[in-house]
């Protein structure tokens, strides 16, 4: 019984990606289709969808890609535990994909773009028993979810910037903002975003970390989703910052490093599937270069790469993760002659890694034909770099052919156990590999038409690129690919030496895991220095920083407001008396040894207080302060005849004196200088007017004060009496409930 | 008039946030109530000072009389003074229960809620 119900499930889960991918393909009406939904109206935050070329294709690729990898994973994840919620996260994980891609609104995209990271961490750590697992999870999360608050900031000035969040006005906008002071912090913003996502040297090294996922998830966070959702948005804001000489030089410094860098640790590599997840950093590197240069070509180039790499590379991570079923490693020491026992993996790595290595007439082949006409154009050392990263790839297309399923027995051998009598195990990985053959020669015509132009349109303006051929006459881009084809092979033959230099080689360089764990740990470091020292326990700490913060605000109102006050000393002998009266006051309390002086003389200060409303003409607060005044007096004599005398309690050292000293009169002279300042403007007279005029014909009162107490600010006043009372009613509850316990 | 008044507030504000910083509890007290008293001073002065004019309208009159006193600060003041008043007793009581409790009157030994 809970067998069909786990059934129903997964299958229903597998039938999701299919019906979306129909939907897809029946909405999409070449070039544009909109939809939307209101969500947060007041917000101007409404559920808009766009399907151009661009979003479809990434759409197609992410619901058909989602579909085999749901059924590659049924065979997969046979018998494993929580098999229902694996497939529940690569459903919720290929939704916030689908979001992503097809969002119109930035703000909508950035909540989709979370989400993706969100359910990536879960994905990599589904084997949440190994700490390896935990710990890599972690890293991706953290160095995306940190791109993604850069990206939001950039998001948010382009927002503004634009005066809209929906995408398309955004970039129907985008020539009238970009002489904005906020344009390039924005670009700067989306692209540490961007390229965090999309793993982008220097933190390209998050990615081969998540391979601690199981098989699955690597072919379909690496192929066709998770780090195309940077790709994704670099392509989707090429109208936007294009233009720009930054967008140039960055896109394409940081694709090349990563190409090359990671294709060079991808040859290094012993376990097939990093090697994999490292070629899949070059692939990255590559499409972000192709972004860079941002020419039709180029763009062509990239729209063809991103569906290639979708195909080949999914379907490679699926033939390894058969590799892996039937002989337990994925070590290629111990692999080899695979060939008799799993032909149909053959044939499709075979397939895969053509297109890989960019062999006539596959989708790699085709993609580095445009991605060279694309460079041919623009500089030489773009060439020479496309050229060194392609050879590398041919080179790490023919180890993962060659090494594993070639050769002879030996004794180092694994047992390989028949794995392809599981039909869903096999059919994901050939189709995969073979659509990257079958698309150019056969539907190459429906894939411009519904694909390149809507995009191209989407992304540059103009509708008509030339059409896409596979065979466009023997040209300098042809040349190259032979060459790189032959350079390829060549390099293969000195693999052995080559990979011992490159461990000599990694071996000496800092890795990003190491930096990475290192900045973590100091930052953890920090965090437990700054908690020791600013949250020490200590009270009287806590006050001094409190006014330390305090003092520095006022120094920097008195910095900023800046005005040189006017003095005048103008007052009456009497005035001076009751001034250096109140300060003598204040000098007693500070120095006096005793409590019942202290408190004679705070008495004194509000007398002296009572006396200046007195004179200056306020009656009433005359009247009050006297009478509170009083009382105080009376309730602090009482209740101090309970507390320790004031020599309990050793007197604060010179330096802390010292620094109390300073801190105190920082904020007194700056009180004193704002205080100068602000009764050397003259008055704004409105309030007072309007309360004289108003209090005798509105409210019949002739006493102007207690008018704006019980009528104009009547509930505050009412809130005034409210807090006396629960002041006094908590301040018995805190008296009876002692003393009780006190009889008990 | 200002002037001098401006600097009486200063220094009475310095003196009370001194003693607020200090690790006798009774100490802090009395810097509380230096400092209530210098704040409802600083916002009187700040609203201008008047000699013998109190904002009173004269029987007859309708509104008040040419060189008024501001109003507005005197009523602001007047809640404060009282507000003063009801965080000045609930200070106290704390303070002497936290006192009795605790056996001593040390701010620094007050770390029941502190992890050792």
């Amino acid at each position: 019984m809970a067998q069909t119900r786990l059934n129903i499930a997964l299958g229903s889960m597998v039938l999701l990606p299919f019906v979306l991918f129909m939907w897809v393909v029946f909405t999409y009406q070449p070039p544009l289709t909109q939809l939307s939904w209101p969500w947060v109206p007041s917000l101007d935050i409404n559920l808009m969808f766009r399907l151009d070329g661009l979003s479809v294709l990434f759409a197609g690729l992410i619901t058909g890609v989602g579909l085999l990898v749901q059924l590659y994973s049924l065979a997969y994840m046979k018998g494993k535990p929580a098999r229902f919620s694996f497939h529940l996260l690569l459903t919720l994980f290929m939704l916030s994909m689908l979001g992503l891609v097809l969002a119109d609104n930035i703000l909508l995209l950035f909540v989709f773009w979370e989400l993706t990271t969100l359910t990536s961490y879960l994905l990599i750590g589904y084997n949440h028993e190994e700490a390896k697992s935990r710990k890599n999870a972690l890293q991706a999360m953290i160095i995306t979810g940190a791109g993604g608050l850069a990206l939001l900031a950039g998001l948010l000035m382009l927002g503004n910037l634009a005066d809209s969040y929906q995408l398309s006005l955004i970039i129907e906008r985008a020539p009238g903002y970009q002489n904005s002071v906020w344009f390039i912090p924005s670009l700067i913003c989306v692209l540490v975003g961007a390229f965090a996502k999309s793993a982008q040297f220097p933190l390209h090294f998050w990615l081969p970390g998540a391979m601690a996922a199981p098989t699955p998830v690597s072919a379909y966070l690496h192929s066709a989703t998770m780090v195309k959702a940077g790709v994704y948005l670099l392509a989707r804001l090429l109208p936007v910052y294009g233009e720009t000489a930054l967008w140039g030089w960055s896109l394409g410094l940081a694709g090349a490093i990563t190409g090359l860098w990671c294709g060079l640790l991808a040859l290094r590599q012993t376990d097939l599937k990093l090697m994999l997840a490292f070629s899949t950093n070059v692939v990255l590197g590559k499409l972000v270069m192709l972004l860079g240069i941002g020419t039709e070509t180029a763009v062509s180039a990239a729209l063809l790469l991103i569906a290639a790499h979708a195909f080949y590379k999914a379907g490679l991570f699926m033939v390894i993760g058969i590799v892996d079923k039937a002989t337990g490693t994925r070590e290629y020491a111990q692999l080899r002659a695979l060939k008799p026992v799993l032909g149909i993996s053959f044939v499709a790595a075979v397939v895969g890694a053509a297109s890989k290595a960019g062999f006539p007439p596959t989708m790699g082949f085709l993609s580095k034909e445009y991605m060279y006409k694309a460079g041919a154009y623009t500089d030489v050392f773009v060439t020479i770099a496309m050229v060194a990263i392609n050879i590398l790839l041919v080179t790490l297309a023919l180890v993962l052919v060659m090494k594993p399923f070639l050769g002879e027995k030996d004794n180092h051998t694994a047992e390989i156990k028949p794995v392809e009598q599981y039909k869903l195990l096999w059919m994901p990985p050939l189709l995969l590999t073979c659509l990257g053959l079958i698309v150019p020669l056969l539907f190459l015509g429906q894939f411009q038409a519904i694909i390149i132009d809507p995009a191209m349109l989407a992304m540059l303006g103009n509708g008509s690129p030339e059409a896409v051929k596979l065979w466009s006459g023997i040209n300098l881009a042809l040349i190259l690919s032979l060459l790189t084809l032959i350079s390829g092979a060549v390099l293969y033959r000195f693999y052995t030496p080559l990979h011992q230099f490159l461990v000599r080689l990694t071996g000496a360089l800092p890795n990003g895991p190491d930096v990475y764990a290192r900045i973590l740990d100091a930052v953890i470091k920090l965090a437990s220095w700054q908690t020791r020292t600013l949250q020490h326990g200590q009270l009287s700490g806590y006050t001094l920083q409190f006014f330390i913060v305090l003092a520095a605000i006022l120094v920097y109102g008195v910095y900023a407001t800046g005005a040189l006050p006017n003095l005048s000393f103008d007052a009456e002998f009497y005035e001076y008396a009751i001034g250096i009266l109140m300060v003598g006051c204040a000098a007693i309390v500070l120095a006096s040894p005793s409590r019942l002086t202290s408190i004679a003389t705070l008495g004194m200060i509000g007398f002296l207080t009572t006396l200046i409303f007195m004179i200056y003409s306020a009656p009433d607060v005359s009247k009050t302060q006297l009478l509170v005044e009083t009382l105080s007096v009376v309730f602090i004599a009482i209740v101090m005849r309970k507390l320790p005398l004031l020599n309990t309690v050793p007197k604060p050292s010179r330096r802390r004196r010292l620094v109390q000293l300073s801190v105190a009169g920082t904020i007194g002279l700056c009180m004193t200088l704002l205080m100068l300042m602000i009764t050397s403007d003259p008055l704004d007279q409105s309030l007072p007017e309007y309360f004289s005029q108003y209090s005798y014909p509105i409210a019949n009162g002739r006493n102007v004060v207690n008018v704006i107490l019980v009528d104009f600010r009547a509930f505050d006043t009412l809130g005034e009496v409210v807090v006396v009372v629960v002041a006094a009613i908590a301040a018995i509850s805190v008296v009876r409930r002692f003393r009780k316990g006190d009889e008990q | 008039m200002e002037t001098l008044w401006s600097i009486v507030v200063g220094v009475m504000l310095g003196a009370g946030i001194y003693l607020m910083m200090e690790r006798h509890l009774v100490r802090f007290i009395f810097g509380l109530m230096i400092v209530s008293n210098a704040v409802n001073l600083g916002i009187f002065v700040a609203g201008r000072l008047t000699k013998g004019n109190p904002p009173l309208i004269d029987e007859g009159a309708l509104e008040l009389a040419e060189g008024f006193a501001n109003p507005l600060p005197q009523a602001l003041i007047l809640t404060a003074i009282v507000i003063g008043f009801g965080l000045l007793l609930f200070t106290m009581i704390l303070a002497y229960r936290a006192s009795t409790e605790m056996g001593t009157a040390d701010l620094d030994q007050y770390r029941e809620s502190e992890e050792s």
